[in-house]
């Protein structure tokens, strides 16, 4: 299919550069290969379309920039309530519903759910270096954090709430440390 | 397979890498500007003179960890890192209505300026502030049911704002501080007061998809004495005066940020939208 050679063309021309682009960016060459990839995943899922965008490699570059910024805001909505252990003490003493959300989080995740959204979510490690190590796919693992992100919002309906949020970041690293 | 329009980028070859590695920081700071294509010529540049001879043997091999891990049936209608994917352009050459009102609106932003010494005007940021809102307010011209308090337009179809404008009001601040408009689609999701020995703090916040918009007033009982420290990214902080206040614009990490003093009140809007929507924010603030 024709579609299928010019995608393959358009990765042999412009990985590098995208690979470039993202590595300046994130410091960070695993989690950079991870985001290449996945554009040019989208760019299969639309490569009718990409097929005939007068310019595939500004749209490649662009879902690139969209996809680092969105992968950035929800790294650094949960890395601005990251707490010290010695903040996370604290916590030791009982106060305002925080013991109940705990037992709800231990509750609703398991320890390798905890585990795995910690590092894709907050660590910045790539689908692909976990799913290897875990010995699944990328797309099984990538399913399992969209599920424990499903799981977090059904049991913290209030979870957008930023006072709740920053509870529930604290206890998550609680959770972590002392578990 | 390649872009031909290159005549707009000629001469990124005269730069150095350094200079060409400034470009690409630089682009950050305006993240939600499509610069795609001149990005992409500046890769290409950086790619040529860091040609590395085991280059297409990584790309051979970074393709086939693609086929066998990434480009499977299993994935089909996922997305890892899940974004907005661009929106597809018109005809090379072709010049959309977005272009032609930037140029008009570019053009006559110049005669403007030109003509600050001729009308004796105080300020350029005075009437820059002015034109923002002029700029980017579009109106079907139909009259729309409005609230005016101190020469201010609030929309009875945005409620929202004035009730926060009525919690800071009942603070008898009497400075016009709250913003008549937002842009659209973002939706109360908390209006709160805090009582503190030294200022009252009134903070709003609004949702659309995901994304946040806040709006923080510190009423103070006495001249402002702030101790506020405000995280920022590295780019420099754009001051722009309107209705002779100085307000201080920059960026920390995703979302753009204002910060003013006015009166008794220390003023903050934050949110995930572009620095153009967060002037006509602030503008609307003032008659």
């Amino acid at each position: 299919m024709k579609e299928d050679s010019f995608i393959e063309e358009l990765y042999r021309l412009e990985y590098n550069k995208l690979l470039g682009y993202a590595e300046r960016r994130l410091n960070n060459l695993e989690l950079s290969q991870d985001l290449v990839q996945d554009v040019f995943h989208e760019a299969v899922r639309h490569k009718e379309k990409l097929f005939l965008h007068p310019n595939p490699q500004g749209w490649l570059v662009q879902t690139l920039k969209n996809k680092i910024l969105s992968n950035e805001r929800e790294r650094a909505h949960y890395a601005k309530l990251f707490v010290s252990s010695e903040d996370v003490k604290e916590l030791a003493a009982p106060s305002d519903g925080t013991w109940e959300m705990m037992e709800t989080i231990r509750k609703v995740l398991t320890e390798e759910e905890l585990s795995l959204l910690w590092r894709i979510v907050l660590g910045g490690e790539s689908y692909l270096a976990v799913s290897c190590e875990l010995g699944i796919t990328v797309w099984a693992c990538q399913k399992r954090v969209s599920r424990i992100r499903q799981k977090l919002r059904e049991a913290f309906p209030d979870i957008k709430s930023r006072k709740n949020l920053k509870i529930l970041c604290q206890l998550l690293v609680f959770a972590a440390i002392y578990k | 397979m390649h872009n031909k329009k290159t005549q707009h980028f000629d001469g990124l070859e005269q730069l150095s890498t350094q200079e060409l590695e400034e470009i690409l920081h630089n682009d950050w700071a305006q993240s939600e500007t499509d610069n795609s294509e001149m990005i992409y010529r500046v890769l290409s540049t950086l790619e040529q003179r860091t040609f590395d001879t085991k280059q297409g043997a990584n790309t051979s091999a970074a393709w086939q960890v693609f086929q066998t891990q990434y480009n499977t049936p299993e994935g089909q209608d996922l997305s890892l890192y899940p974004c907005e994917l661009p929106a597809q352009k018109g005809k090379p050459g072709s010049t959309g209505m977005l272009r032609r009102i930037c140029t008009v609106a570019a053009v006559l932003c110049l005669v403007v300026i030109l003509a600050v010494p001729v009308f004796g005007s105080q300020s350029v940021f005075q009437i820059i502030g002015r034109w923002t809102q002029e700029l980017f307010y579009f109106s079907d011209g139909s009259p729309e049911p409005t609230v005016t308090v101190a020469g201010v337009n609030y929309s009875t179809d945005n409620p929202d704002l004035l009730e926060v404008f009525n919690t800071v009001s009942g603070r008898n601040s009497s400075s016009p501080i709250v913003p008549s408009w937002i842009p659209e689609g973002f939706e109360k999701d908390e209006l709160s007061e805090t009582q503190t020995p030294r200022y009252v703090r009134i903070t709003s916040r609004f949702l659309k998809d995901g994304k946040e918009l806040g709006l923080t007033y510190c009423i103070y009982a006495s001249p402002v004495d702030s101790d506020f420290v405000y995280e920022k990214s590295a780019e420099d902080v754009q001051i722009v005066e309107i209705a002779g206040v100085q307000h201080y614009f920059f960026r920390n990490m995703g979302m753009q940020m204002c910060c003013w003093i006015t009166g008794n009140v220390e003023c903050t809007i934050s949110g995930d939208v572009s620095r153009d929507d967060l002037l006509r924010i602030v503008g609307s603030i003032y008659p």
